[in-house]
């Protein structure tokens, strides 16, 4: 499996599941699915790492999690509070302005 | 990854500090997620040992996985910030409260009063076991260094703390509960009064201190004991 640049990946998972869970209502295994559907396989999270993102999260008050029994198996799912879609936005906006800054240098570079 | 290879991680987390609920909660996330894969790849039609193996991989080894979850600090327990707090000072703040509040509790019953004949008719004669002075003063005796010492034994046990900080504990746990004593002095003569007497032989001329050690090392061998023990058995069981 093809593993990612973990310093270059810092924040992104926090970014990625609170992007998921401010509309849904879901678990780890889900949660990992998504991702990889969401970006189209480029981003593939070490899917047990999900875990203590998600605990971090919801111990920081982005997110709150609740026990629900499903096919018998009782399952933890996430959502995102109103602080969680709050850190989403200001996270968003810091990426996209990082995203910004790297297409205007990679564009200045091709053109020089 | 293997039941051995869960309970490896579990103890792995706990001794790196991580808070019990989180790491009970985590254990049983990444068990179920475990399962998910599995199915996920048998269903593909992937063979039971094609699809364990894919199950383990995608999660993530033992190692990677106890890496990420320890480099998250507000996942560590307060017990593992502070273990003086938790080993030292609390069981000290315990001991103070407990044995005012005995002290209280002998005192608003009576003891002391002139009238002895009828404060054992009504508690029991105070030179007895079964009675109120003599029940509080065997929980303030064994009872309470006890549960102070194996409270400091239990917690680092749950959370697999560096055996320092219980040995410390229990050791200091042990001398306050052996070292500070109150007795009920009861009055001699007409018109005259009793008293609730505190007294403590940690400090000089040290009368009685031979018996105070040796109440103290009691109360940490018993606790100690088992303690260190169970510790020595489940590190052999996870080597």
């Amino acid at each position: 499996m093809e593993r990612n640049n973990p310093p270059f990946m810092s924040g992104v998972p926090e970014l990625l599941l609170l992007r998921l869970l401010a509309d849904d209502e879901l678990y780890g295994y889900e949660i990992v699915r998504k991702v990889r559907g969401a970006t189209g396989d480029a981003i593939s999270l070490g899917e047990g790492v999900v875990y203590p993102v998600l605990h971090a999260l919801e111990a920081a008050g982005a997110l709150r999690s609740r026990r629900r029994l499903v096919n018998g198996r009782e399952r933890v799912y996430y959502t995102a509070t109103k602080k969680g879609r709050s850190r989403l936005a200001s996270l968003s906006a810091h990426w996209r302005r990082i995203n910004d800054g790297i297409h205007l240098a990679l564009a200045e570079m091709i053109h020089a | 990854m293997h039941e051995s290879d869960f309970n490896s991680l579990k103890d792995a987390l706990l001794r790196g500090g991580v808070a019990p609920r989180h790491v009970r909660r985590t254990i049983a996330e990444l068990r179920d997620h475990h399962t998910d894969l599995f199915a996920e790849a048998f269903a593909r039609g992937c063979s039971v040992e094609n699809a364990e193996r894919e199950a383990s991989m995608r999660l993530g080894d033992h190692d990677s996985l106890a890496a990420q979850i320890l480099a998250r600090p507000e996942l560590r327990s307060w017990a593992h910030r502070w273990p003086w707090l938790v080993y030292c000072v609390t069981p000290t703040v315990v001991f103070i409260f407990v044995f005012a509040a005995l002290l209280l509790l002998l005192g608003r019953s009576g003891a002391g009063h002139p009238d002895y004949s009828s404060y054992a008719n009504r508690w029991g004669s105070p030179e007895s076991l079964w009675s109120l002075p003599g029940a509080i003063r065997l929980f303030r005796v064994v009872g309470l260094p006890l549960l102070l010492a194996g409270g400091c034994c239990f917690l680092a046990g749950r959370r697999r703390t560096a055996p320092r900080w219980p040995i410390v504990g229990v050791i200091l746990a042990s001398i306050i509960g052996a070292a500070f004593q109150f007795d009920v002095c009861w009055p001699y003569g007409a018109n005259a009064h009793g008293a609730l007497c505190l007294r403590t032989n940690l400090f000089p001329p040290f009368i009685g201190i031979t018996g105070t050690i040796l109440h103290a090392a009691a109360i940490s061998v018993a606790t100690l004991g088992p303690y260190l023990w169970w510790r020595r058995g489940v590190t052999r069981a996870l080597s």
